[in-house]
């Protein structure tokens, strides 16, 4: 099953004379297990599409699906609920709560989808181990390095299982050692799950990573050049 | 499912501000709380001082001159004779007497002479109808020369059993302590009939007359005799008589209360407004990133208001504590005014704070639940 598809989705952000259209009927399909990274300059839509995709914002045009169950643009709640489910977000900036400690971060999720306990605080661990954290899990967040942080946004992206994760930028704030770190523990625990992972960036050391990378051009996304199969 | 991980375990405190701000509205809550308390308190002080007189056992009838319908806030008397008129009646086991006025009492050491102004009863003392309620130290005034003063008017005063205070310009002795007899604006002191005659100018009129019934008299027959045989006098049941005497106080007490008591709730509300703009200003990313994360703007919005319910609950009981704390303290080391706190109010007044404090808070609820999840991409 595709983990997400987007169908002749258009997006105009802004209204009045300040209005763009950032995404200008954009087709694309992501598979289970795939890493896709998208690329474009500051302003191309990047974090438009994402949104979209993640049922922040609905579309003006055009369907969005997420492993195969349709996000209706009229019914806010059930985008939520598919959010809440399906779906893992890493942002550039870890946006960690403040207020509660790392393993509260992780388990904010879990509850949000709906997970049991013992399997919420499982999962937690055992990723939060993987992401080299897990002596941290205790602490308050805001004691944490920036590396750190993102290593507690991943391992909160990916608690719930989803289907789909969107990452917006997720190495931009951190040094490359970090950034790379951060990636690579994506990457692997993403698949490991079977998530596909759709990674928004201009990082171009991200490209050995990626499964597949895409561009977006003018509100259209396609290969991305460089990428195998284009000039 | 088993067990479920709940979010709202999470949200509220993901979504609280910083200690500082939660400490000052909480003890503003506190403070408000404290002060609304404390003037219930009296209020309730006073208008259990005047029941407790006014409604002891044995006061089965009071008579007072036509037109006047209470002790506190009245002026006038009786005719002559009406105290043997009334004890003839059938039905009728005991008459008492009483002379009411307000006078200057002085007293205190020398060189900090102090002066009050009592509501002074004259009764036939020390065991006729119309003395004090109760008394925490002496008895109750047996000659002229005697005086049995409420215990908030002796501690102002300065005063014990013993001392001597001049009433009127009469040099009187402290013979008793009373309780029960504080009406906040004014106490009472308790003299022989005699001396409050004389002092007065009464010529044997008084102000009032209490009765007892004999055991099985109805009330309404002896009632309906006393108007008839007693020229110009009103009769009236104890519970109407303890009515009338506790809309007096109220209406002096009540209307400063109630002023008192919603400007201090005004002001824990927009305290707590305050502290839930703060939080609301504060948490908005938080808010933006927990609703990306797929919490309903209903859950944020409830984890904000917990946060502040928590703050305004905290408070309010700090506010009942130091409330209970001041009663007797006040109780023990100045029982100037009668503070008489009661479970209902204790709890009322939290109550009457959350609900507030919803409403104070209602706006930076929806702002917090309203806020757009795309602000969680912001870099
Ligand atoms: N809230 C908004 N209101 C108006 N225009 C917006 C808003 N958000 C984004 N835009 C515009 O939409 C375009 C795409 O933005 P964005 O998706 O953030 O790009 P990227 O993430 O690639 O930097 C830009 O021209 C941006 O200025
Ligand atoms: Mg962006």
């Amino acid at each position: 099953m595709t983990a997400l598809e987007l169908a002749g989705v258009s997006k105009v952000r802004g209204c009045g004379p300040l209005a763009v259209s950032a995404l200008r009927g954009v087709s694309l399909r992501i598979d289970p297990g795939e890493l896709v990274l998208l690329e474009g300059p500051s302003g191309s839509g990047k974090t438009t599409l994402l949104s979209v995709a993640g049922g922040l914002l609905r579309p003006d045009a055009g369907e969005v699906r997420v492993g195969g169950e349709l996000l209706p643009p009229g019914d806010a709640e059930a985008r939520r609920t598919v959010r809440a489910r399906r779906i893992g977000f890493v942002f550039q900036r870890s946006n960690l709560l403040p207020g509660l400690d790392g393993l509260e971060n992780v388990l904010v999720q879990a509850a949000l989808a709906g997970l049991d306990e013992p399997l919420a605080r499982r999962r937690a661990g055992e990723l939060l181990d993987a992401m080299g954290v897990g002596h941290l899990a205790g602490r308050r967040v805001g004691g944490l390095s920036a590396g750190e942080e993102q290593r507690f946004a991943v391992a909160r992206a990916l608690v719930h299982s989803p289907s789909l994760v969107l990452a917006d930028e997720p190495t931009a704030s951190l040094d490359s050692a970090a950034g790379r770190a951060v990636v690579e523990a994506l990457v692997a625990l993403g698949r490991d799950r079977g998530a596909a992972i759709l990674v928004a960036t201009h990082d171009a050391r991200l490209a050995p990573f990626a499964t597949r990378r895409l561009a977006i051009v003018d509100g259209g996304v396609g290969p991305a050049r460089g990428a195998p199969g284009e000039p | 499912m088993g067990n479920p991980l709940r979010p709202g375990r999470f949200l509220r405190r993901a979504l609280r501000g910083g200690v500082g701000r939660a400490w000052l509205a909480g003890s503003g809550v506190a403070a408000a709380a404290l002060l609304a308390l404390a003037l219930l308190a009296a209020y309730r002080g006073a208008t259990s001082g005047v029941a407790a007189y006014v409604g002891q056992v044995g006061f089965d009838l009071w008579v007072a001159p036509r037109r006047i319908d209470n002790l506190v806030r009245s002026a006038g008397q009786l005719p002559a004779g009406a105290e043997e008129a009334v004890r003839a009646i059938a039905g009728v086991a005991e008459v008492g007497p009483i002379l009411r006025s307000f006078a200057a009492v002085e007293g205190g050491p020398a060189g900090d002479r102090r002066r009050l102004t009592l509501l002074v009863i004259g009764f036939r003392g020390p065991s006729g109808l119309g003395g004090p309620p109760s008394l925490v130290a002496g008895h109750a005034p047996a000659s002229p020369d005697e005086i049995a003063l409420d215990r908030g008017a002796a501690h102002r005063l300065g005063v014990g059993p013993g001392a001597t205070v001049e009433v009127a310009g009469d040099r009187v002795r402290v013979v008793g302590i009373t309780s029960g007899t504080n009406l906040l604006a004014t106490q009472f002191a308790f003299v022989d009939l005699q001396a409050a005659d004389d002092a007065l100018g009464a010529f044997g009129r008084p102000s009032f007359l209490v009765v007892r019934l004999a055991p099985g008299a109805e009330p309404d027959p002896v009632k309906r005799a006393i108007e008839a045989q007693v020229e110009r006098s009103a009769a009236f049941s104890r519970d109407d008589f303890v009515r009338n005497n506790v809309r007096e106080i109220a209406s002096g007490v009540l209307p400063v209360l109630a002023l008192v008591t919603v400007l201090g709730l005004a002001v824990a509300v927009a305290l707590v407004a305050l502290l839930a703009r703060g939080l609301a200003d504060d948490r908005r990313r938080d808010a933006a990133v927990l609703l990306a994360l797929g919490a309903s703007p209903r859950a944020v919005g409830l984890g904000v208001l917990a946060h502040v319910e928590k703050i305004v609950l905290l408070g309010a009981t700090a506010g009942v504590a130091a409330a209970l704390a001041a009663s007797s303290a006040l109780e023990r080391f100045a029982p100037t005014v009668e503070l008489a706190v009661r479970w209902n109010d204790l709890l009322a007044a939290p109550a009457a704070f959350a609900a507030a404090a919803a409403l104070a808070a209602t706006g930076a609820v929806l702002r917090l639940g309203r806020v757009d999840p795309v602000e969680a991409f912001r870099p």
